[in-house]
């Protein structure tokens, strides 16, 4: 299944935005890179957002030619559906050793026709969508995923081989297993990206029980034109919803939740999200209750301006609880910070929760990293070398480092395939940087 | 006799145990609620809140299962009633 050389200049642990923005970087320079991604498909979580802020482009259109130039360039390796099991330092150089998971199909050979998709009969939550929508337990990541081939999950399989059957290219192997593979490599890019806040963490916004209580990334997936609905619906009876609220700070700065930072970009999506509804139906509701507004970045002010000049209100004031009535409809409960401290309960069809930025990897003893007491990697330089690691010869770049938006996620990769490289020797001696016609 | 040379799936199937009962259990109630569902709107288009009355099951879990439906192609959205969308079989006078 494997066929991956025994040593590259560099491996990059995360197939995100960041990830693929070093691998470029270091790949553009002549190093043989190691792309790893633990998920079927690169392109992380930014694939999947429906626009970005604040120019409000298109996330998946500025993300795929980037996935598509990783996947092409001859100095990058792509390993999808892999996990990194243990980094050690072995004198100057990395032993690595992954767990290559099965797809049960020969990826060489698939040709992401779907046909398999379309006759497994079984419908499972589909990860993509964050559980809102659907898809079959072998299944094509998402319409931009890269590699575009199938992969069968089999805790969910119900072994009837109707997928062998329709194959037109006869590339379905069951008898795959997982494999473990040593591979050596000169540096390291952790690039490992963001989880946010889960639903279940605080009881008083309904531990994630509350159907309309929606986690902010579902709400991308429901805005985006391929998302589970097709529309902005609420998930308890599909019903358009004419009053929409966000709550601020729903997973940060809260002692109680012990994630006390502030995660940098909750406002300007909520913001975003506000602008995109509002401009799909401009009778909608939307209320923002924030603490405060932290539109710092540049065009964040104006971007905030333009929220209130489209008629979102904005409303600052602390929500204490979010309970729901028999018909699902949820009931926030608020101080108004600028009446008084009056406290009120309003009714709306759906809310939001802008959750906050927590680390995806805890690598809990995986690779030799410090971690900060917020949990993200610990950068011992970070306002002179703010991608130098605990370990040398290890780098961190992106949300990995601490919560930060796209471009500066981009900006980091950059920096850490320049300090990769660097520590790698600067240009490579067997080889030269690679011409840009040739990619 | 030789023993007969294992397919595959068998091969698969007995190297993860089979189905676990849980998804067996999944499976069985989703089979059974795509038929209601299909049954609801053979009489004509109906919104989720109506399919869910009709054949009294959750209006969340028939959103659920009419969502999984719609992506592959078995109904599709077919008209508006108020603040809902109605669903129709997929050939039933597209």
């Amino acid at each position: 299944m494997a066929d991956l050389n025994p040593q590259y200049d560099a491996m990059v642990i995360g197939g995100g935005i960041t990830g693929m923005q070093a691998s470029l970087d270091l790949g553009d320079h002549g190093f043989e890179v190691l792309l790893v991604e633990k998920d079927p498909s690169i392109g992380g979580i930014m694939v999947g957002l429906n626009k970005v802020f604040p120019t409000l482009d298109c996330s998946s259109c500025i993300c795929t030619p980037r996935m598509a130039e990783t996947s092409h360039h001859p100095q990058i390796t792509i390993q999808t559906y892999t996990e990194v099991e243990k980094v050690e330092k072995v004198g100057d150089k990395f032993k690595v050793s992954l767990l290559l998971k099965p797809r049960y199909l020969r990826l060489d050979d698939c040709i992401g026709c779907s046909q398999c998709e379309l006759a497994c009969p079984i419908d499972v939550p589909h990860e993509f969508d964050y559980e809102l929508g659907a898809r079959r337990a072998i299944y094509i990541p998402h319409a931009n995923a890269i590699p575009q081939v199938a992969v069968l999950d089999v805790e969910n399989c119900t072994f009837c081989g109707k997928c062998a059957g329709v194959c037109p290219v006869d590339c379905i192997d069951y008898t795959q297993e997982p494999q473990h593979v040593t591979v050596e490599v000169g540096a390291v890019i952790v690039a490992t990206g963001l989880n946010i806040t889960p639903m279940e963490a605080k009881k008083e916004y309904g531990a994630g029980k509350l159907i309309n209580v929606m986690n902010p990334l579902a709400m991308e997936r429901v805005q985006s034109s391929n998302g589970p609905y097709g529309h902005v619906l609420r998930p308890s009876d599909g019903m358009l919803p004419k009053s929409i609220a966000y709550i601020q700070c729903a997973g940060s700065r809260d002692k109680s939740l012990g994630i006390t930072y502030c995660s940098r970009v909750c406002c300007m999506y909520a913001l975003k999200q506000a602008i995109l509804t509002k401009q799909h139906d401009p009778d909608i509701d939307i209320t923002i209750y924030h603490m405060d507004i932290r539109a710092f970045g540049k065009g964040f002010e104006q971007f905030y301006r333009r929220a209130m000049e489209d008629g979102i209100n904005i409303v600052k004031a602390k929500v204490a609880k979010i309970t729901e009535d028999e018909n699902h409809n949820p009931t926030v409960r608020i101080e108004l910070i600028d009446e008084g401290g009056q406290v009120a309960e309003v009714k709306h069809d759906l809310v939001v929760l802008s959750q906050g930025l927590v680390p995806a990897w805890h690598p809990n003893g995986t690779i030799a990293l410090k971690e900060d007491e917020d949990g993200f990697f610990l950068i011992p330089e970070s306002k002179l070398h703010p991608t130098l690691s605990t370990t040398e010869g290890i780098f961190i770049a992106g949300v990995a480092a601490g919560p930060k938006d796209i471009p500066d996620s981009i900006v980091e990769a950059g920096s850490a395939a320049m300090e990769a490289a660097i520590y790698l020797g600067g240009k490579k001696e067997a080889g030269t940087p690679v011409e840009a016609a040739t990619r | 006799m030789a023993e007969k040379e294992k397919k595959p799936i068998q091969i698969l199937r007995e190297r993860h145990g089979g189905m676990s009962e849980e998804l067996k259990g999944y499976f069985k109630n989703q089979n059974q609620l795509k038929k209601k569902i299909t049954g609801a709107l053979k009489s004509g288009p109906k919104t989720v809140p109506e399919i869910s009355k009709e054949i009294g099951e959750a209006s969340s879990t028939v959103m659920w299962q009419l969502m999984a439906m719609k992506r592959y192609n078995e109904v599709y959205e077919s008209g508006r009633n108020g603040r809902y969308f109605q669903y129709t079989l997929k050939g039933e006078s597209e």
